[in-house]
């Protein structure tokens, strides 16, 4: 499994680490270029691969490969 | 990017306008996996207004008409009646929609021309500042209302299917599987389509309305005071709360650009 974050486009809007049902994201204190702070995919064993991640994010930055 | 959403979303115009956590981005999130879904990137074009919302489909790298404020309707009148071969999905604000473009709406609906219309509703005028639009409740503060809205909102599905709309659905942003669903079977249905999404603005509408900035919050806020709609019960506000569902249906309605074509098929054999 493979969770990429595009840190590029990502707000750090966290609705990723509330809609995840396993609880794969935490907020990291690494901050993007545009100075947001970035979620990360901390807990990947979890990942069901339910997309919902990818689904719910408002700025089509979420890619899981699994 | 997300590897569907690179297939579509023309690079040059981003980042997104939207606002970290804007529900609009997730309903162009939905949007895209539709159209992929359904294989109709050539038969679709887009038509929009202005505000935040009507920025939604200006991304995309499909035949996108970006209008005026409250005319999205109208063009796309035009546009269907000229080629009525394509799926033509409007997106509107409530502003945009209900407001300056009101009058609009209900005659396109009245007419039942084959398109579908996408309104998000994020209960003001998110691009202007956050001033109160049609569809904000009753006593809620804005920068228009300070002490609390004095008027009534819109119940936005009685206007709409009254005006004569033969499809109604409503979802939230934070519904992003159902809205999928959703926006096909709107897409497939002939006649005056109408989506509702309720569209969290954390920026304007959360500083003002909702006593949070969290978009998660925001979207358990309307879950709350929203509940799901039984096929066969009438879609009624009931304590304050709004249906979500495909609310109505009808079909076997005369639609518009029909009509244009048995009248040019008759004047053609006289
Ligand atoms: C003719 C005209 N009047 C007013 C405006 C200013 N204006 C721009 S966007 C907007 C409100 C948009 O509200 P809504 O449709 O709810 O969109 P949102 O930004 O909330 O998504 C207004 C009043 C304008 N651009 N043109
Ligand atoms: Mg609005």
């Amino acid at each position: 499994m493979q969770i990429i974050i595009d840190e590029k486009y990502c707000k750090g809007c966290e609705l990723c680490m509330n809609y995840c049902p396993k609880d794969v994201f935490e907020m990291s204190k690494k901050r993007s270029a545009k100075g947001y702070l970035m979620p990360e995919a901390v807990n990947i064993e979890n990942c069901i691969n339910c997309k919902m991640c990818e689904k719910i994010c408002p700025d089509l930055c979420i890619e899981i490969n699994g | 990017m997300n590897k569907l959403a690179e297939q579509y979303i023309r690079k040059e115009a981003l980042p997104l306008i939207f606002c970290p956590g804007c529900g609009d981005g997730t309903v162009l999130n939905s949007f895209i996996r539709t159209i992929d879904e359904m294989g109709i990137r050539e038969d679709l074009a887009c038509v929009s207004g202005i505000g935040c919302s009507s920025w939604t489909p200006v991304y995309l790298d499909v035949d996108v008409l970006h209008t005026i404020h409250g005319r999205a309707i109208p063009f796309a009148e035009g546009l269907k009646v000229s080629r009525p071969d394509k799926k033509i999905v409007v997106f509107t604000g409530d502003g945009d929609g209900t407001g300056i473009g009101g009058n609009h709406l209900i005659h396109a609906a009245r007419r039942n021309i084959d398109l579908t219309v996408v309104m998000l509703t994020n209960n003001i005028y998110g691009m202007t500042g956050g001033q109160k639009a049609p569809t904000t409740p009753m006593g809620a503060i804005t920068k228009t209302s300070p002490r609390g809205n004095d008027e009534r909102p819109f119940d936005v599905y009685n206007l709409v299917v009254g005006a004569g709309a033969t499809f109604f659905a409503r979802w939230t942003a934070g519904h992003p599987v159902q809205l999928e669903k959703a926006l096909k079977d709107a897409i497939n249905h002939k006649g005056f389509s109408f989506v509702e999404v309720l569209s969290q603005c954390p920026t304007q509408a959360g500083r003002s309305m909702f006593n949070t900035k969290d978009p998660y919050k925001m979207i358990q806020w309307y879950k709350e005071n929203t509940y799901m709609h039984k096929k066969g019960d009438v879609a009624k506000i009931k304590d304050g709360k709004m249906p979500l569902g495909t609310l109505y249906v009808e079909d076997d309605v005369v639609e518009y650009t029909d009509t244009l074509q048995s009248i040019k098929e008759e004047a053609q054999c006289k």
